[in-house]
């Protein structure tokens, strides 16, 4: 059932106000349908920009937002996946899907359980990518902060692995100090590097 | 679950974070693989002219040329197996200054039997590509001549190709 | 969230096997024990499926079948 955490604060760029938003642990029909009525577009309008076209058809990116419509309501009764939302001004800012059933592979911390997280996104209004006046800052702060405290809830310390697309490597490299284990290939098409972060990592990480 | 840090912590750092992008996840590869996440400075028209990928757009449409003539296959005829427009079936094959649209290369794929992200990449609209994939399409296209009867040559080079594709798919 | 308790009877060697799983893996005995709910829900279901779960050794390559349901 959808819980809500916490709520907390996001950085309006345009406004330059903070504003609440909150975060909820079990996302439910309505992020899925900020997922197809918001974001989709809003990313298909990018595509069509990329190929100079008016027609915003890209069945590839469908049968991935298809495809993971279809997961998110299958996880809903695996107790191995879980799912976080965060929402403000009554829309889907950011989104997290993460995996329990995955173990470390940093030697320091090899086999031992971690929260994976196999997605986490803020919408493509937020992304300096996408537009060249984003909306809101911190989406995502706040999804690694609960991708930890889960990991805490859990009994696995504040451990995490993620897969980084390559212009956030920074982030995750030096703002949050994890440890960087190279690119991984198994990841198609081409790679994306893995970060992990230990249980010092996520103590220091969360630190006043 | 309980949040382990206070609103006013979070407010406090996230007004001192550097303003990046966090985007994280195995399933976003797929994204960025069909060239959704882009650098913020690349506008719609940056590959035009761009040798690299025209050459790549060649050897594309070099592709879907013999896999037509291969298969028998009149323009006409593909198009509406594909439901694709003859004229875009045309231009792909023919102009390399054509941007193909994902939908277009997804029928095609499907069609063809070839890994979609492959023809994204060769159609220039992946911001990355791969290089082992990016000297074999320049080697087969090099090879080609342009006759509507594929030569046994031609054949052999052009099974090879999709051969390489499907396999670099499954690795 | 909703919370239910469960009283839970185990033998002194299948207690002996959690409190030391516990301690090196450096989880609490429920924490431990729910990790255990959710991988066995993970691979049942797949066998269920009719996937097979294998474990490889990673010299030698050799695999061996997990479990049949």
């Amino acid at each position: 059932m959808k819980t809500l955490i916490g709520t907390v604060d996001l950085y309006n760029r345009q406004t330059t106000n903070y504003e609440p938003a909150d975060l909820f642990q079990e996302i439910d029909e309505k992020n899925l349908d900020d997922f197809e009525e918001g974001w989709r577009p809003a990313i298909n309008q990018r595509l069509a920009g990329l190929s100079s076209r008016d027609e915003v058809t890209a069945a590839s990116l469908q049968d991935w937002h298809w495809d993971w419509s279809a997961k998110a309501e299958k996880r809903a009764g695996h107790l191995a996946y879980e799912s976080f939302a965060v929402e403000c001004a009554g829309m889907t800012q950011g989104l997290m899907f993460v995996k329990t059933t995955a173990f470390a592979r940093l030697d320091a911390q090899r086999g031992l359980e971690l929260v994976f997280a196999e997605y986490l996104a803020t919408a493509p209004w937020n992304r300096h990518g996408f537009t060249a006046t984003p909306t809101y800052k911190g989406v995502g702060r706040v999804l690694l902060v609960a991708a930890i405290s889960f990991s805490v809830d859990l009994g696995f310390k504040g451990r995490i692995g993620l897969h980084s697309l390559p212009q956030s490597e920074s982030w995750y490299a030096t703002t949050c100090g994890m440890t960087d284990l190279g690119v991984d290939l198994a990841v198609p098409p081409q790679g994306l590097r893995y970060f992990e972060m230990t249980e010092a990592q996520a103590q220091t990480f969360i630190s006043p | 679950m309980k949040l382990l840090v206070s609103r006013e912590w979070l407010r406090n750092k996230i007004a001192t974070d550097p303003d990046v992008e966090t985007q994280a996840g195995t399933a976003l590869a797929v994204l960025e693989g069909i060239g959704v996440i882009v650098p913020p400075d690349r506008p719609a028209s940056a590959d035009i002219g761009d040798e690299k990928v025209i050459r790549l757009r060649v050897a594309l449409g070099t592709l879907l040329r013999q896999l037509r003539h291969r298969d028998g296959l009149s323009v006409v005829e593909l198009a509406a197996r594909t439901a694709i427009r003859e004229d875009e079936v045309r231009s792909i094959e023919r102009d390399p200054h054509h941007i193909p649209r994902p939908r277009t290369l997804h029928q095609l794929a499907t069609h063809f039997k070839l890994p979609v992200r492959y023809l994204m990449q060769m159609s220039g609209a992946t911001r990355t590509v791969d290089k082992v994939l990016y000297n074999e399409a320049i080697r087969f296209a090099a090879r080609s001549d342009d006759m509507s009867v594929l030569s046994d040559d031609e054949e052999r080079a052009l099974n090879a190709f999709v051969k390489l594709l499907a396999e670099r798919a499954d690795a | 969230m909703d919370r239910r308790q469960m009283t839970l009877m185990l033998s002194d060697k299948e207690m002996t096997v959690l409190d030391r799983l516990a301690e090196t893996r450096g989880m609490s005995k429920t924490a431990l024990l729910r990790q255990a709910l959710r991988l066995y829900q993970s691979v049942t279901e797949r066998l269920e499926n009719g996937e097979k779960v294998f474990l490889e050794h990673p010299g030698t390559k050799e695999k061996a079948e997990l479990m049949v349901l």
